[in-house]
């Protein structure tokens, strides 16, 4: 039988074949989705990997009908329940599909929710308008639902409104929706992306849980390896619009064989050895305008073959349950392929020692921050975004703030360059000047000049009506830093190529360029003012993996190149490990603990910061299996008669603690 | 078991056993992801004028506009000339007078192309006064979050009473001149478009390239003219645009009722108005102010509904 | 109803009675146009004072348990595609902004200035239309005397 040859113990119950999908944008024909072939069965999870851009989420999206206007299935089918749905054209046939059959939980919660409706009425409408119930029925039956997806307080929070609700409880109301009609599959198009680590972890968790319940297939569409690596059984890896991969969780991650796969892999910043560059994949994701010849990986894997540019590699097979579509299975290429894997073997051996930690004997203090709270207004209440927090800076150094969102790191670093003009108290020392305070003009540009931030987002971080030429020079403009126009171009063009980007772009506009690419217009914004100090509010954290490894090189190159000291902002332990010489633990705008990096993972003290290393994503399925998940709750303190204070219970490591945790804390150091 | 042939596209070839070999690896190749040449401008003119449609009516809705204001200046026929003689009254349609002559016998033609053009003057001005307004108010809105509930409150008071409550009220209660119908139609218009500038330049103020720029010094001068305004001139146009046969409509509606202009006053909504008085002895009267009306109205809709799609970046397909 | 709904509450007797005084006073004034007077309107106003404010009144025996015959029968709501469900979620036209309503926005303020039935009960929605028409009414008879013949 063929279930049982393919390694699948359940019934089939979708079979994608060849689809295609095309979109017309722009007066021409994009190719998003070429030929890729699926199968689902019943009651498993796989994960679709890949990079944005890849088509992963057009390719389920296809499922359901619900590509965007301009998008259609041009090839291909897509059977289920007997019927080829990739015929399908009108609304109603899809709807007897969507959401009945087949759900789908996307990235942003806010694309799901009716901005203008309580989240309530919306669940109780899907009750109805699928199985007909009563309008007081359906609203119990919402209500349970709300309960089940761990909504506290739920009659209560059944009646406001999707903006009352942070991001995670959002996500849980659209799953909540999302299951309403007891779907048979359900696709989780990146759930947790935008989503902090500890609430990632529970909202895995939940849709693991209601799998089991519902007897559900689930797809997740995601790019973080590690989350893959927990919760899928199959694994597809998916590039250029083809699914290029696919095989059982373990094989991919043990025994990848497209160099797609193992490159993705060999990028992560876990497996990473301080003070080296992390191993990182060339050039950004094919443009699906052009035509796509061979392996569509090939450009950017300096390992290809001739081959590779001149025909698409059919499927091999490597075991039942495992196939990939590269040339390098096929029998001719068995020397080359040896070749390769001895070279591989070597590098690994070769791979330098970790770089010294960090001297923090004679450094030098080049930014001191005492006691600093800011304030903001909301809604006629005023909150404190960060609590008296206190740190210092050395000169050279990279000190990471990790926290989740709403904890206050941006917002620190906001302070330190001085976007609040108000409500920031307590004190900001740069280089023995106090900066909180008003400044003078020169005073003002001293500091623009020697303090720049890179910022999070690429898509939102450069001016779209603005070339690539003004971005990089507006810094230069404002303080008239050079002396002809030629003068101009020629630090642009040099900047560029610190950054690694052709000088032809800088007569293009934003839209041209892809994120990764984008980030390093916004580094080389920064870095042409010349600054000292640099301030990286997440510059990683919106990249596709095969482009973070760039910019963390890069990066780290500008650090060892230009001494710089960066405060690196980021809600990733696992990429802070591998940068930042000392890391600070944020939490609900207090700093919890700060210590040297391989200290804090060696002796996390602070429960925050436990539950925070626990809930990250390991790329490795044992690893991921076999993790505890601890959870972090501000009850356990008691600070009612003990304040908490910030104590230095070993040399570097700090803690905030009051006097009964510190003598358990140090009981647990001793160990 | 499914084969792995029936995968690949091509029929299996003979394939070159000396293909495998590594290749050569180029970082440009890798580096470059298509030149789009995208620009937003062009892409929205492109976008916009792609509609046969839309060409057509942008042509019109010129050639009215340059008509309305040409007409005055070259034509020789005073709207205004009363005959005294009643055989040049409500004359029908001729060389001399192409759609015919009124109840005074002031010729139609000359009359509509005058009112035409007093209506687009008030238009533009209802216009201009709707989104300055709004746009003035909506970036002190957005710039202070201080003056938040006040608005809130301003907004909640106005929008929530219908427009015609307005200019019927204020036209009843106030005597009919120019004054009293610019005041009750731009009375309330300003504070929606307040909301949604405010929107915009609070989305703008917040957002990374415009902290970008705070990071780097770059003076509120250029903030303005290089982060901000290019970002919401086609915003401004959309509205401008939308603007007009919505003042011209209520300009007319007031007429129809009986509150408009003064009966001296040469616009659309009095020339229809008395095209009314006689529609049933004499119909073709009411025939060209109507028709230029009705252009104007749905050419500007669909216009200015076509430019908004046009102008969002999401569209440029 | 605490103090935050009950203005929620104000504003949504406020909203109606201005949406109903909106359409009746187009009809007086179409009537007064019609008729070239002045006094038609007020007239017309005057009646259509008097029309709301008995229809307030209806309204608040119906609600007190009177029936009329055939009054006010609601008919079975449509099923709608669920708004997650739909694939162009912003599917009408594009309003010009100052035509826009509350809820067309979409941002911090749409708390501040909801207008929405749903968040009260069935008998707080009716006593709302009670008062918005006896409002309505009022304020017709009262414009019916400010107005200059």
């Amino acid at each position: 039988m063929k279930t049982a040859l393919n390694g699948h113990t359940t019934p089939l119950i979708l079979s994608a074949k060849n689809v295609e999908v095309k979109f017309n944008l722009r007066g021409k024909t994009l190719t998003a989705v070429r030929g890729a072939s699926l199968d689902l069965y019943k009651g498993e999870t796989l994960a679709i990997v890949g990079e944005s851009g890849c088509g992963k989420s057009v390719f389920t999206k296809s499922f359901i009908g619900m590509l965007d206007k301009n998008g259609y299935i041009s090839g291909g089918s897509i059977t289920y329940d007997g019927e080829d749905m990739a015929k399908y054209t009108t609304e109603q046939e899809w709807l007897k599909v969507r959401g009945k059959k087949i759900a789908m939980v996307f990235q942003d919660p806010m694309t799901s929710l009716n901005p203008v409706r309580t989240i309530g009425e919306q669940i109780t409408e899907v009750i109805t308008w699928h199985f007909g119930t009563e309008h007081e029925q359906a609203k119990r039956e919402a209500i349970e639902l709300l309960k089940r997806v761990g909504i506290a307080d739920a009659e209560y929070r059944y009646k406001q409104y999707p903006n009352e609700f942070s991001g995670g409880m959002r996500q849980r109301v659209v799953i909540a929706t999302a299951i309403a009609c007891r779907p048979e599959i359900l696709i989780c198009d990146e759930p947790t992306t935008a989503l902090d680590v500890t609430v990632q972890a529970q909202i895995i968790r939940l849709i693991k849980e209601l799998q089991k319940e519902l007897d559900m297939t689930v797809v997740y569409i995601t790019h973080d390896l590690g989350v893959v690596a927990s919760v899928a059984d199959w694994v597809g890896v998916m590039y250029a619009g083809q699914i290029i991969e696919y095989g059982t969780v373990h094989e991919i991650f043990k025994q990848p064989a497209h160099p797609y796969t193992k490159a993705l892999l060999m990028s992560l910043p876990q497996l990473g050895v301080k003070g080296n560059d992390l191993y990182s994949i060339k050039g950004a994701p094919p443009n699906l305008f052009k035509k796509i010849e061979g392996d569509a990986f090939a450009p950017r894997n300096p390992e290809a073959m001739e081959i590779d540019f001149e025909q698409e590699p059919p499927r091999f097979d490597i075991t039942p349950t495992h196939w990939a579509k590269t040339w390098l299975l096929h029998p001719y290429a068995e020397i080359y392929r040896k070749e390769l894997d001895s070279a591989e073997h070597k590098r690994k051996i070769s791979a330098t020692k970790p770089e010294k930690p960090f001297g923090y004997k004679n450094a030098e203090k080049l930014l001191q921050v005492k006691n600093l709270s800011v304030n903001f207004k909301l809604g006629g209440k005023e909150f404190k975004a960060v609590d008296s927090v206190s740190f210092d800076i050395y000169k050279g150094e990279t000190l990471s703030l990790v926290g989740e969102s709403g904890s206050g790191k941006t917002t620190i670093g906001r302070a330190i360059m001085r976007i609040y003009n108000s409500n920031v108290s307590g004190s900001i020392t740069y280089k023995d000047e106090n900066i909180v305070e008003k400044m003078s003009k020169n005073e003002t540009k001293k500091l623009h000049m020697e303090m720049q931030m890179i910022f999070q987002d690429p898509m939102a971080s450069l001016n779209e009506r603005a070339k690539v030429d003004y971005i990089i020079s507006e810094g230069l403009y404002n303080y008239h830093l050079f002396d002809s126009e030629a003068d101009r171009m020629h630090k642009v063009e040099e900047i560029m190529q610190e950054v690694g980007l052709p000088k032809e772009f800088s007569s293009r506009f934003p839209h041209e360029f892809s994120g990764g690419q984008r980030q390093r217009i916004g580094i080389a914004r920064s870095l042409v003012m010349n600054p000292e100090f640099v301030v990286a509010d997440e510059p990683i954290s919106a990249l596709d993996v095969s482009i973070r490894a760039q910019v963390i090189n890069l990066l780290n190159k500008l650090k060892r190149e230009r001494g710089l000291t960066y405060l690196f902002i980021a809600h990733d332990l696992s990429v802070v490990r591998f940068i930042s010489d000392r890391i600070a633990v944020i939490n609900k705008g207090r700093i919890v603990e700060l210590a040297e990096c391989e200290e804090l993972f060696a002796n996390p003290l602070h429960p925050y910061t436990k539950a925070l290393l626990s809930a990250v994503p390991y790329p490795d399925p044992d690893v991921e299996r076999s993790k505890k998940l601890l959870t972090y709750d501000r009850a356990m303190h008691n600070y009612t008669k003990d304040k908490p204070l910030w104590t230095e219970i070993k040399e570097g490591h700090f803690v905030l603690a009051n006097q009964a945790e510190i003598s358990i804390y140090r009981t647990e150091m001793e160990k | 078991m499914e084969v792995k042939t029936n995968e690949a596209k091509r029929p299996a070839a003979a394939l070159n056993p000396l293909k495998f070999r590594a290749a050569i690896y180029n970082n440009m190749d890798s580096e470059d992801i298509g030149f789009s040449n995208y620009s937003y401008w062009k892409s929205t003119l492109r976008t916009f004028f792609k509609n046969k449609a839309v060409v057509a009516l942008v042509a019109l809705v010129t050639g009215m506009i340059v008509m309305s204001f040409m007409y005055p200046i070259f034509s020789t026929v005073d709207p205004n000339k009363v005959s005294m003689l009643p055989l040049e009254w409500n004359l029908r349609p001729s060389a001399e007078h192409w759609f015919g002559t009124d109840t005074l016998g002031r010729d139609i033609w000359a009359r509509a192309w005058y009112g035409c053009r007093n209506s687009f003057l008030l238009g533009f001005c209802i216009a201009c006064s709707d989104v300055g307004f709004g746009m003035i108010a909506g970036a002190l809105w957005g710039y202070n979050k201080k003056i938040d509930p006040f608005m809130i409150e301003l907004y909640n008071i106005m929008t929530n009473i219908p427009s015609t409550v307005y200019m019927v009220l204020l036209a009843y209660i106030m005597n009919t001149s120019y004054i009293t119908l610019f005041v009750s139609m731009a009375s309330r218009g300003w504070i929606v478009e307040a909301r949604f500038f405010r929107n915009r330049i609070l989305s703008i103020r917040d957002s990374e390239y415009n902290i970008a720029s705070q990071c780097l010094g770059t003076p509120m001068r250029r903030i303005a003219t290089r982060n901000i305004i290019p970002h919401i001139v086609s915003l401004i146009i959309m509205e401008a645009a939308l603007c007009i046969p919505y003042s011209i409509g209520s300009e007319v509606f007031m007429g129809f009722v009986g509150v408009g202009m003064p009966v001296d006053a040469i616009t659309l909504g009095n020339i229809v108005n008395q095209g009314r008085a006689s529609f049933t002895l004499h119909p073709y009267q009411m025939l060209l102010p109507t028709v230029i009306l009705c252009t104007i109205t749905v050419a500007f809709y669909v216009i200015g509904n076509k430019f908004a799609d046009a102008s969002d970046p999401r569209n440029h397909v | 109803m605490d103090a935050q709904q009950l203005k929620r509450y104000i504003r949504l007797i406020y909203t109606k009675a201005f949406r109903y005084l909106g359409a009746v006073l187009v009809l007086c004034a179409l009537i007064g146009g019609i008729y070239g007077n002045r006094l038609h309107f007020v007239f017309a106003s005057c009646a259509a004072g008097s029309g709301f404010l008995c229809w307030g009144w209806f309204t608040h025996l119906k609600r007190t348990g009177f029936k009329l015959v055939g009054f006010g029968e609601k008919t079975a709501e449509q099923a709608k595609t669920p708004y997650i469900w739909r694939i162009d979620k912003q599917k009408r036209l594009h309003k010009p902004s100052f035509m826009m309503t509350n809820a067309d926005f979409d941002d911090d303020l749409v708390n501040a200035t909801a207008c929405n039935e749903n968040e009260f009960s069935k008998e707080n929605i009716i006593a709302s239309r009670m008062y918005a028409r006896a409002a309505c009414g009022v304020m017709l008879i009262v414009i019916s005397f400010i107005v200059n013949i």
